[in-house]
């Protein structure tokens, strides 16, 4: 047979199937979120869809599954996640368990993938009967592990996904953290209206979501308030110079620099700019929140000393169950949690609450359950979970000084 | 004017990273044909063992001020560490498969990438660890141009180890072994070499280069280090390697320079910095288009 | 004519024979008694992987270009697809009535699937022609980078919905999930593939293209255009490996660039060679082997050592890696060499002796 022959036949047979027209097993129709709009995204949400069903939970004792990267390029946050839900865990069980049941948590790995996301996440669901479900840390990877979990009508918590689709997937889905959108404009509102601010370059990893759309949103809101973008430039997070990037904002005369990031990276871009001598003012936003921040930037009064970012608690805060939390942390880990483990503590969290009020390992009972949370008092601040899924919490401006970060201002959602 | 003297500081500095693994790359590719996928996580693991100095106050390097030998001694500490996992490697895992198809080679450095990056990360788990020597990051003004101590120090040295492996190559007895077995390794047994000294000493080598890059990247750079810090900086070491010319030593210096002057300077482009990786790789494929062998490269007859 | 009879025949035998399968293994998996729904995660996926080594055999076993550039034929197949399906027809499909919706759905996903796979043979034609003047290592660095850039380049793009454009890093979200749970149109494609590559095997077609491989220069010297085949290898294993793209694409329902990165190029070529290059069988079995053994050792016991206690999901990796190496050391040729497994080798029970 010739080569034609073997490509038109190859196309044939993929044309037969074609009109035949086997579409079976379909998991519904999938797409979700088509606009932006909050109707849209809450018509998305309430949209009705056939469920599979999963098998029953595990009874004797309350299995929670929790996935992330823990292996991957981006492990630092899985691992970061996977340490705040171990300490609300070691808390629930000390304190008797939920429902007068032991918990416990099985970890399943995605390495930043979505085939493993997805088949990490129906493992855990099929294989380890879970009740609910915890997790991930980047928006796409939480988006296909969501799937999966409203398909089966398995609840899920995503500590950091900040992604406005991830809870447009369906009714089972939820989240504890802030969307790209608020961040993003509060950071610029606060830069114009506090800090008087105009002129402002940003530096935004490239191959983040997280990055990237808050630097969208700022920009807009930025541009909205009269300020300017002097210049925009990207990273990727294996990068370890930032040189030529600060070089370029160096001569653009820019008042400050936006570095919607990661703590792993933020640090050495800070010590590089001051070593460039740019005396400009460092904004970030919740990722930058770790103890890992400062010993990056050369420790204590050096680089980032007197940088903003947004956040959601800060360690310093007085209320007793945030320094709880940190001391626990500290105690159990050697080193002060970052907003990725503070979140995670707090979806834990939620999520028992949870199933204390919902009374039974039932999967709808736990789903109303987590959408009536109201005034929830989480180490991230005071929050109430919305008909989106979504949190309204009040969002922090905290400022680099010294080895803390100091409150200066809240704003309102 | 200035700007783009910056740029090139900057790149050169990079560039010298890259150099510096790009060496052990291209001396290994010389004697083996072999492309040693795992060479970035020597890179890595010299970090971490520069990381573990710095914890334990070894040298005097708890301090704030560490004394200039103590920065000395750590680099060669890490330079020791990595030449013993270089050698453990060669002869684990890349022996046994030395007379197999070469793709079964690369397939068993793959594996030995993946490896090391896993056996790191159990070991010293996934949040970024640092190594940073803070009384180097200093900065000096050169007319407007700045430059950390660091950076210089860290330029200076990986140039003179350059210089001092050019040597080692050209003039000595191992060095000539070297470039015998890189020739045609039968030829060189047969003509006394010891063919499995030298190459165990070639992967020795490299991997004590790429150890000194890595401790030097994580002190005087002061990089976070996570048990990915060797991927990227491998592969562009590798994208650097074969642009000077793979197997020509001089070629892998300067195609690590070049590679990072020009990073350098698309980084700092605002229209072009997202796309700096792509750069990187399409002036690697154009100069491949011109000369095939790369920038240094003999181009050689095809045997019929 | 008949001949084309006959394969017509062939293919609606095939695509019944995989309906049956389909419909078959969609209620064992589905079946809430037998509560097989995981295994799901052995099959599809496999499947997926499967064509992706099958087609890059072609091009990397077969006619002995080394390309590392996979993954990014991959990546062009399922934007473009993806871009395709979301854009232009998801409307159309939308206004068939629902009791036709699926095979609506099914037709449209095959023109994606075409669109898919003609845009990435583009690619490998682009790819293919300047780089054929490289060999061995330097063909394979450049294919990578070609296919970072091809990465890189939808990793910029502008974020979807506002105009047109395919997400960026936050990825292209909503694409249309035409092809259900995928095991069907998985299977489906690996068929296809391995149909393809297995005729031009036996075809005089082959013969160049393993000549190609043995010895360029006596191949070139016997009067065979190795540009030629050295090109059609790059366009046809791109081809498939676009289409793959594709139904990736309308199973997720959301392409992030993250998932078309060198790690996925290397893993392909790694099951390449450990099937044994060249080996069609090897592929098949190495394609799904690996990811298959990366899912099972999810599985694997806690244990407690040197005061720690590890999970699978802290050595799921390690052991992966030793297998690998260890496959490595012990199975120098790939697990079939340059064999196959057909029907031949269970009809003849002779012992023939080895051709030299």
């Amino acid at each position: 047979m010739d080569i034609k022959r073997a490509l038109v036949a190859s196309f044939a047979m993929l044309a037969v199937a074609g009109l035949i027209g086997c579409n079976s097993g379909g998991s519904g129709s999938g797409k979700i979120g088509g606009g932006s709009s909050a109707e849209s995204r809450l018509a998305e949400r309430n949209k009705e869809r056939k469920r599979d069903k999963a098998p029953d939970p595990v009874q004797d004792k309350i299995v929670i599954g929790v996935y992330g990267d823990f292996t991957g390029t981006n492990s630092t946050f899985g691992q970061d996640t996977k340490e705040g839900v171990a300490i609300a865990l070691e808390e629930a069980n000390a304190a008797g368990g939920v429902l007068g049941l032991p918990i416990e948590v099985v970890e399943e790995d995605t390495r930043t993938d979505q085939t493993q996301a997805r088949n990490a996440v129906t493992k855990l669901i099929q294989k380890d009967k879970v009740l609910a479900v915890l997790g991930e840390v980047a928006s796409s990877m939480s988006i296909a592990g969501g799937k999966v979990c409203d398909q089966y009508g398995v609840p899920m918590i995503t500590p950091s996904s900040t992604n406005p689709k991830v809870t447009d997937i369906g009714q089972y889905i939820f989240r504890v953290c802030f969307l790209d959108d608020f961040q993003g404009t509060s950071m610029a509102r606060y830069a114009v209206n506090d800090l008087g601010i105009k002129k402002i370059a940003i530096l935004y990893d490239v191959e983040s979501d997280y990055s990237v759309g808050l630097k969208d949103f700022f920009k807009a809101e930025l541009a909205k308030l009269g300020g300017e973008v002097t210049h925009e430039l990207s990273f990727k997070p294996a990068d370890t110079d930032y040189r030529s990037q600060l070089t370029t904002i160096k001569n653009s005369k820019a008042e400050a620099i936006y570095i919607p990031g990661y703590y792993k990276s933020v640090g050495s871009i800070a010590r590089q700019a001051r070593e460039l001598g740019i005396s400009a003012k460092l904004l970030g936003g919740d990722g930058w929140s770790s103890s890992e921040l400062i010993p990056g930037a050369g420790g204590p009064g050096k680089a980032l000393e007197g940088a903003y970012f947004t956040d959601h608690f800060s360690a310093l805060d007085p209320n007793e169950d945030v320094q709880n939390f940190v001391k626990k942390y500290e105690a159990k880990f050697k080193k002060k949690p970052s907003a990725l483990a503070a979140l995670a503590y707090d979806a834990a969290k939620v999520l028992f609450q949870s199933i204390e009020s919902a009374g039974s390992q039932d999967r709808a009972k736990l789903r109303d359950a987590i959408a009536n949370i109201k005034d929830f008092k989480g180490v991230t601040g005071t929050f109430s979970i919305n008909e989106h899924g979504d949190v309204l919490k009040t969002i922090t401006i905290v400022q680099v000084k010294g080895n803390e970060f100091v409150m200066v201002k809240t704003l309102e959602p | 004017m200035e700007q783009y003297l910056q740029y090139v500081v900057n790149g050169v500095q990079q560039g010298a990273i890259y150099a510096i693994i790009a060496v052990g790359y291209t001396m290994v590719y010389g004697v083996l044909r072999m492309i040693n996928f795992a060479h970035g996580e020597v890179y890595m693991l010299g970090a971490f063992v520069a990381h573990l100095c710095v914890i334990n106050g070894l040298y005097g390097l708890g301090s704030d001020n560490p004394p200039a030998w103590g920065i000395a001694a750590m680099v060669l500490t890490c330079m020791a560490a990595c030449m013993a996992i270089g050698i453990l490697i060669e002869r684990l895992a890349y022996r046994p498969v030395r007379n197999a198809p070469r793709l079964i080679a690369l397939i068993t450095a793959i594996g030995m990438s993946f490896l090391l990056q896993n056996l790191a990360l159990l070991w010293f788990q996934a949040s970024p660890k640092y190594a940073s020597v803070e009384s180097v990051s200093r900065s000096l003004s050169l007319g407007g141009i700045s430059i950390s101590l660091g950076q210089l120090i860290l330029l200076v040295s990986s140039l003179g180890m350059m210089f001092v492996l050019r040597i080692l190559v050209m003039k000595t007895n191992f060095g000539r072994g070297m470039r015998a077995v890189s020739e045609d390794m039968g030829a060189a047994s047969l003509m006394g070499v010891n063919v499995d000294k030298v190459i165990l000493g070639t992967f020795a080598i490299g991997a004590a280069l790429a150890g000194a890059g890595g401790a030097m990247t994580a002190a005087f750079v002061a990089s976070p280090i996570t048990p990915y810090f060797g991927f990227m900086p491998g592969l562009k070491a590798f994208v650097s390697a074969v642009l000077g010319g793979i197997g020509n030593i001089p070629g892998a210096v300067l195609g690590g320079l070049l590679l990072g002057v020009i990073e350098a300077f698309v980084a700092g482009n605002p229209a072009l910095s997202p796309y700096r990786d792509a750069v990187a790789f399409a002036v690697l494929i154009l100069v491949l288009m011109v000369r095939p062998a790369g920038l240094l490269g003999r181009a050689t007859a095809e045997k019929v | 004519m008949k001949r084309n009879l006959v394969l017509v025949g062939y293919m609606a035998i095939t695509v019944g024979i995989l309906l049956g399968a389909d419909a078959f293994v969609s209620y064992l998996l589905s079946s809430e008694r037998l509560n097989l729904a995981y295994y799901r995660a052995y099959i599809q996926v496999p499947l997926y992987y499967v064509t992706l080594a099958v087609s890059l055999n072609l091009i990397n076993g077969i006619t002995g270009q080394f390309s590392l550039g996979h993954a990014g034929f991959v990546c062009v197949g399922a934007y473009l697809s993806a871009g395709f399906s979301y854009y232009y027809s998801e409307g159309w499909v939308q206004n068939f009535a629902p009791s036709v919706q699926p095979m609506a759905q099914g037709a449209f996903l095959f023109v994606a699937a075409l669109i898919g796979g003609l845009s990435a043979a583009g690619a490998g034609l682009l790819v293919g022609i300047p780089c054929l003047r490289l060999r061995g290592d330097y063909l394979a660095i450049a294919t990578l980078g070609f296919g970072e850039i091809i990465r890189i380049i939808f990793e910029n793009t502008q974020a979807q919905g506002e105009r047109f454009g395919f997400g960026g890093a936050r990825g292209f979200n909503d694409v249309p999930m035409w092809a259900g749970n995928g095991f069907f149109w998985n299977a489906l494609l690996a068929v296809a593939c391995i149909a393809v590559c297995r005729n031009f095997l036996k075809s005089t077609h082959g013969l160049a293209f393993l000549a190609v491989r043995e010895d360029e220069v006596a191949a070139e010297a016997m009067g065979i255009n190795t540009t030629r085949y050295k090109t059609l290898a790059f366009i046809i294993g791109a081809a498939f490996a676009g289409m793959a793209g594709t139904i990736f694409a309308h199973q997720e329902g959301v392409v992030a660039p993250r998932s078309f990165s060198v790690e996925i190029s290397i893993m392909v070529v790694a099951m390449v060679v450990l099937g044994g290059q060249g080996s069609i069988t090897g592929a098949i079995v190495a394609g799904a082997g690996l990811t298959a053994l990366s899912e099972a050792l999810r599985f694997m016991p806690k244990f407690e050592a040197i005061g720690r206690e590890f999970s699978p999901s802290d050595l799921r990796m390690v052991v992966f890696a030793l297998v690998l190496i260890l496959a490595m050391i012990f199975r120098q040729q790939g697990l079939f060499g340059h064999r196959e497994i057909g029907w031949k080798s269970f009809r003849f029970r002779r012992r023939k002796p080895e051709a030299a």
